[in-house]
């Protein structure tokens, strides 16, 4: 199931921001963990996906340097700063809140009462 | 293989840091991470669009392209097709246009400034570069020759109606020096052979500090048996003084005079003209930009008239000496006629010239009358205050000749639409400056650029006169205005001015800038106005004071109160210009002393104001002042007080 993109633009950079939260990353490997991760339900429009981190980084939530990865490739890797850390607690909390509330109206549905197991929106991976 | 890139590609895609270190490392060249990223064209074709529509910095684009290379050439890396990937990437046009506003987003205050900044710079240089070609089409266009329009008042006029051409025959006939006669002047050497200056130097410019011969001088008889051999000259310029019209028709180039003219007028030149035929007497130095102009018309006759009237004057002495009365009234008579003709180059200098011959007709009456009071007969005394009365010093005022001359320089500095409004040109430009060194004795702004450097720097800073000078409309009606309200108040008495004229003077100064043209062609209106009113104050003076010598040479005694005067003696007494009342008198020492009130406005009894200690003669106040003296204004005896 993929989100619609109004849900998208609100949920979005969350699930970027908690990709980033345990490890630095790449362009290419924030698409493929979002589609993999959330099993589909974040894949994002990939042309989407730099416009919005330059937006993060722009608000000073990411940072982003050049390195060589593993094959000697240059690219970006993005992670979040300390005020990134800082809005995903505050992103968690409101998520949290969100789905306890929609919970509580039977919005979620019998299944959907846990988080997505791999993102942990929660707070940790599984 | 990717092609090396030329010096010239790598100098414009390389960063300022970089260049500044001189290297040459391109390291902005957003199409060359394309074209070396090895991906297949159609991505590259996709990358490459979607970088050109975004519209960013260098710098940024060639960030942007690095993400995109690296996103695609990742995704193969991981196993999916390029054509996969393509299709997974999505719309690149939004993309773009999304990556263009985080981007700009992301940029500092300090960049938006500059860019704005930069924006903002591009802007106005595009405008003043539309200014430039727009001020350089345009180009005045001389539709009026107002030296015609100057002499056309006369030029139907018959030959035999004209004074000038027996003025210009007598003084060519009796060989009459520009400089006037040398023989009639008493000069004093020391022991050194200096001239001592004399304390009643009448002419010190000219007379370097000598007076007219008088009786008792060495130089007497001499200057008589001169004077008695120029008796034909005198009858002359008599009769050439007794002629409304003078008619001289003046040319803005000297070399257009008919030959005799020419002699008289410029009577160097004349002598240099064999050598020089081609030779132009010229005003202004203006690189042709203004011939033809009435700037460019010489007014040598006025010298000529002025020491014409110094010669009247000396026979007039002589006439005195020998009792012949009659004489003495005909060169009072046509020294006034000098006078008027002198102004009849309708300028204010011509105004000034035939105020100044004027006053030596009073002067010199003054002087005769003091020494002489018994010299003239009742009817003579008569005669002598009819010519007075007839002097028209509001007529010597002639400002048309001003108005034209404004009005020719508008016309050779401003473009024409037809409907009365131009714009400035750059011929203007530099007619502005040729004037600016001409009238002002200001060294040349284009401090000795050779002149197509200059005509550049005029085309390239011509345009800002467009938004700061005032248009040629704006221009005219102003200075129209300013003649009209100037020729009304030269009319009117001091005490009855308006303060139109002084209210349009206060709008030229508080926009000098907008009327800087205006403001450097204006004519000297104060000079003249105050030179004006104090002949007007002299010339009532004069006449009052004659009403009196004629009471006294009836009565035999003087009169005690203005009452007695009118109207048997004066038709009215004249009026005080300062006050609007009548000009008092007094008899001082068995002499009448004539007065207004002067500028603290309160009667003194005559007491006379000096300008400086040891001044030859009281002051004429013609205005009134912040910070009055206390005294009166001395109308009679002024030239002769002490």
């Amino acid at each position: 199931m993929k989100l619609e993109r109004e849900m998208m633009r609100g949920a979005g950079p969350t699930a970027v921001l908690q990709l980033l939260s345990s490890n630095e990353m790449y362009g290419y490997q924030l698409v493929d963990a979002l589609t993999k991760r959330s099993a589909g339900v974040f894949e994002l429009g990939q042309s989407t996906l730099y416009p919005m981190l330059y937006n993060l980084e722009s608000q000073g939530i990411i940072t982003s340097r050049e390195k060589a990865g593993e094959n000697g490739r240059r690219r970006k890797y993005y992670r979040l700063t300390s005020k990134g850390k800082k809005r995903l607690e505050k992103d968690r909390e409101q998520w949290a809140a969100v789905v306890k509330g929609l919970g509580a109206l039977g919005a979620l549905g019998a299944n959907c009462d846990q988080s997505p197991p791999e993102l942990g929106l929660g707070g940790g991976v599984a | 293989m990717s092609e090396v890139p030329s010096f010239q590609r790598r100098l414009v895609t390389t960063s300022f840091g970089d260049v500044l270190k001189l290297r040459m490392s391109g390291n902005l060249d957003w199409k060359g991470e394309i074209s070396r990223s090895g991906l297949p064209e159609n991505i590259r074709t996709t990358i490459h669009e979607l970088i050109r529509q975004s519209r960013l910095f260098r710098f940024e684009k060639t960030s942007v392209t690095k993400d995109l290379v690296a996103h695609f050439q990742d995704g193969h890396g991981l196993g999916v097709s390029y054509d996969q990937l393509l299709a997974d990437f999505g719309d690149a046009k939004l993309s773009s246009q999304l990556i263009r506003r985080s981007k700009q987003r992301n940029r500092s205050y300090m960049m938006k400034a500059t860019h704005m900044i930069g924006f903002a710079v591009l802007g106005l240089l595009a405008i003043y570069v539309t200014l430039i070609a727009f001020f350089n089409m345009a180009r005045p266009d001389v539709k009026i020759d107002f030296v015609a329009k100057l002499n056309e008042e006369f030029i139907d006029v018959p030959a035999n109606e004209k004074a000038w051409p027996i003025y210009r025959d007598a003084w060519l006939a009796h060989e009459v020096p520009l400089a006037g006669f040398s023989e009639i002047w008493h000069v004093e050497k020391d022991e050194n052979g200096t001239i001592v200056p004399q304390a009643d130097c009448i002419d010190c410019a000219t007379g370097a500090g000598s007076r007219l011969a008088q009786p008792g001088d060495p130089e007497w008889d001499a200057a008589v048996a001169f004077n008695e051999s120029k008796q034909e000259l005198f009858e002359e310029i008599r009769l050439a003084a007794s002629l409304p019209v003078l008619g001289l028709e003046l040319k803005a180039n000297s070399n257009e005079y008919a030959e005799d003219d020419f002699k008289v007028l410029f009577e160097q030149e004349a002598a240099n003209r064999e050598e020089n035929p081609a030779e132009v007497v010229n005003n202004f130095n203006t690189d042709g930009l203004l011939d033809g102009a009435l700037i460019n018309v010489l007014l040598p006759h006025l010298d000529r008239f002025r020491k014409t009237a110094r010669h009247l004057q000396f026979d007039s002495l002589v006439a005195v000496d020998e009792g012949d009365t009659e004489r003495y009234i005909e060169n009072l008579r046509a020294t006034f006629g000098i006078a008027d003709h002198a102004s009849q180059g309708k300028v204010l200098v011509a105004s000034l010239v035939g105020l100044a011959i004027c006053d030596m007709g009073f002067d010199h009456l003054e002087e005769t009358l003091v020494a002489n009071p018994d010299l003239f007969s009742d009817e003579q005394l008569l005669e002598i205050q009819n010519a007075i009365q007839s002097v028209d010093i509001a007529g010597l005022m002639r400002v048309q000749g001003e108005r034209f001359f404004t009005e020719d320089i508008l016309q050779r500095v401003y473009s024409d639409d037809g409907e009365g409004d131009g714009r400035m040109t750059h011929e203007g430009i530099k007619v502005m400056q040729k004037l600016q060194q001409s009238l002002m004795n200001a060294p040349s702004p284009d401090m000795g650029m050779d002149e197509q450097l200059s005509d550049f720097i005029y085309s390239a800073i011509g345009p800002a006169s467009l938004v700061t000078l005032a248009s040629r409309k704006e221009s005219s009606e102003l200075l129209n205005k300013w003649m009209n309200v100037a020729e009304v108040e030269f009319n009117r008495p001091w005490f009855s001015r308006g303060d139109e004229l002084y209210e349009l003077e206060e709008t030229l100064k508080s926009n000098e800038l907008k009327y800087a043209v205006i403001g450097m062609i204006m004519p000297a209106v104060e000079l003249v106005d105050n030179a004006s009113e104090r002949a007007c104050a002299r010339r009532d003076g004069v006449d009052l004071a004659l009403a009196m010598y004629r009471f006294h040479a009836t009565n035999d005694r003087w009169p005690e109160s203005t009452d007695e005067l009118t109207p048997e003696f004066i038709p009215a007494i004249p009026i005080d210009r300062l006050t609007g009342d009548p000009i008092q008198f007094k008899i001082v020492d068995g002499s009448p002393v004539v007065y207004g009130l002067g500028s603290d406005l309160d009667d003194d009894g005559g007491k006379p104001i000096f300008d400086y200690p040891n001044a030859e003669s009281p002051k004429i106040s013609n205005n009134i002042e912040a910070n009055p003296q206390d005294g009166d204004w001395i109308l009679w005896p002024l030239k002769t007080w002490k």
